[in-house]
């Protein structure tokens, strides 16, 4: 199975997830996104960590991006008000992701998300991992080129 | 952002004009377009410059054959062959000078541009912040800065570019 066929059947399973945290992981961005297994009720995080662009934007309009942080002194990472903002409007539980779809040729991801948002990841780099997706801390799907 | 009329009417001037050269500029991809002129610099040597210039600050990535061969995340990636800062540094120090022409350009309606250039390349610039300036194209025969960025507000952008 190519690379692009197994991420698109791994992240089949956020399906009907929820776009539950966004936040910091080391030095990286990561979501996270729970996902109540239908038959057994379970719930399952997945934390999505993202090395490229991003951005989520409802229609044509970027509300979130990946150039919203910047590096204090003390190497924190600080957000844009804006990020704050978008996450205390949204309770994560009714951002439900209902398609996900890969490009074949750039690799890049657009989930789908309810109020007519989508969540970007844009391939921006010839090499390297672009994204990583962790489940119960093990790393189960990532992108690399 | 600007209407995408307005950015596509802009873009359009450089249909047909040749890109020949790139470099990286404190983060920034400047690339040179068009009639090829001598100029004195700041620093008041001689420099040959273009009729256009673009200075890309946001996300970019250079396709050629429907695959990527490099982007503006590459800067963080290690040279190859281990010699220059990175890998972007690497390719842009190599792939400079030759003549690509600009064929046909492209525009979404989020405002993620595409250049369609000769030898099956192209240039596509993403948006990708709430905040920044994403590219901006220069008359170097007017001084006139076309910005696009996040939030231009006109009076703001009159007074950056007078400073």
């Amino acid at each position: 199975m190519s690379q692009l066929s197994s991420i698109k059947s791994t992240l089949s399973q956020l399906s009907g997830g929820a776009l539950w945290y966004h936040g910091t992981s080391c030095d990286l961005e990561s979501f996270v996104i729970r996902v109540i297994e239908p038959t057994t009720r379970e719930i399952q995080y997945y934390q999505l960590t993202i090395n490229c662009a991003w951005r989520l934007r409802q229609h044509h309009q970027v509300l979130l991006s990946s150039n919203d942080y910047w590096f204090e002194d003390d190497n924190s990472i600080s957000f844009e008000p804006s990020v704050a903002a978008f996450w205390a409007k949204h309770n994560p539980a009714n951002l439900i992701i209902w398609a996900i779809e890969v490009q074949t040729q750039s690799g890049d991801i657009c989930f789908s998300i309810n109020h007519n948002y989508q969540l970007d990841i844009l391939i921006d780099a010839a090499a390297g991992e672009h994204w990583v997706l962790h489940h119960d801390g093990l790393k189960i799907c990532s992108y690399r080129s | 952002m600007h209407e995408i009329s307005l950015i596509q009417q802009k873009l359009a001037t450089l249909l047909s004009l040749e890109l020949w050269e790139g470099f990286d500029f404190g983060g920034i991809l400047c690339l040179r377009i068009g009639a090829k002129r001598m100029t004195i610099n700041r620093k008041h040597e001689e420099v040959e410059i273009g009729r256009y210039s673009l200075h890309i600050s946001g996300a970019w990535r250079l396709w050629q054959h429907q695959r990527i061969i490099i982007g503006s995340g590459d800067w963080a990636q290690p040279d190859p062959a281990g010699v220059d800062r990175s890998a972007l540094h690497s390719f842009l120090s190599s792939f400079w000078p030759q003549s690509l022409f600009i064929r046909s350009i492209q525009i979404n309606r989020v405002g993620d541009v595409k250049l369609h250039l000769s030898k099956d390349y192209c240039l596509e610039l993403l948006i990708d912040s709430t905040n920044k300036e994403y590219w901006r194209l220069i008359d170097d025969d007017t001084d006139e800065h076309f910005i696009v960025e996040a939030h231009d507000d006109e009076e703001e952008q009159e007074g950056f570019d007078r400073s």
